[in-house]
């Protein structure tokens, strides 16, 4: 399976991070899309199949606390795996957002082998059975 | 807030957030050399459990180097604005670390994004800042700081 992941962060940096990360991974991606802050995930998750979710916290207009809260709340959505990465640490908050449906939390600074981890138990480990690093 | 803890707190999350996301190696200093060049300032609240303000500043040259070790690209690629990017990026990951080593995991603490603010030295008791120096090998310098 190729998956399709949307990239949210208001960071250029930390998305060209990303996407550089999971070219290292043997795992088939079919396209990152990329979304600066909450507003536009949810305008490109009503227009665009997303297979997966990599979502920021602390972002402008709408944050990833609320991109989570309206997933959750939305039936058709509800099932996207969702992986969190931000620089908060905070427990209450993990356990929050793990409430309401987020598969894994990493924290910033993300490590290849970190994010690797997170995909593994927001997917299964069959997602890291595929791409150029297989 | 006990000043050497802020202190420790702010060597001890800067270093690793530049160990680990740059690959730099950084030590404190008591006695910094000048910035090479314009200085960039970044800076960012937080608030919940615990209220504050933190500040990261380098040169222009030294958030270009350090861009080019986030993003993997070749040293003197990055552009100016990944230059920005990068000093706000490595202040919010800091700004977790900071945060966790002072408070603690179980304060709710929220950051807001981070922004590019001009730098000036100034006198930090009468601002209210605990700040600390730190050079990378090539002695370059990073100013990290809090006002609490």
């Amino acid at each position: 399976m190729a998956y399709r992941v949307l990239i949210v962060d208001d960071s250029p940096i930390i998305r060209k991070m990303i996407v550089r990360i999971l070219d290292m991974l043997p795992m088939d991606i079919g396209a990152c899309l990329e979304a600066t802050d909450g507003q536009h995930a949810l305008e490109t998750l009503e227009k665009e199949w997303v297979d997966l979710l990599l979502c920021d916290v602390n972002m402008p207009r709408v944050s990833g606390e609320q991109v989570v809260e309206r997933i959750s709340g939305n039936p058709a959505m509800k099932d996207l795996p969702v992986v969190i990465v931000t620089s908060d640490r905070s427990q209450a908050r993990e356990e929050h957002l793990r409430s309401m449906g987020v598969r894994a939390v990493v924290h910033k600074p993300i490590t290849p082998e970190a994010l690797k981890d997170a995909l593994v138990q927001a997917l299964g480990p069959q997602a890291m059975q595929g791409g150029r690093a297989a | 807030m006990n000043i050497e803890s802020c202190r420790s707190a702010l060597v001890g999350s800067l270093g690793l957030v530049l160990d680990e996301a740059t690959f730099t190696f950084c030590e404190p200093t008591e006695d910094p050399p000048p910035f090479d060049g314009r200085v960039l300032g970044s800076s960012l609240s937080f608030s919940g459990g615990a209220i504050g303000k933190l500040y990261l500043a380098t040169s222009e040259g030294t958030a270009r180097s350090l861009a080019d070790s986030l993003l993997g690209t070749m040293p003197g690629e990055a552009s100016e604005a990944e230059a920005a990017a990068a000093l706000q990026e490595l202040l919010n990951m800091a700004a977790g670390v900071f945060t966790e080593r002072l408070f603690g995991k179980d304060l709710l603490i929220s950051l807001t994004p981070p922004e590019l603010v001009p730098w000036a030295e100034g006198d930090d008791a009468e601002e209210g800042l605990v700040r600390v120096s730190l050079v990378t090998d090539d002695e370059q310098r990073l100013d990290f700081a809090v006002q609490l």
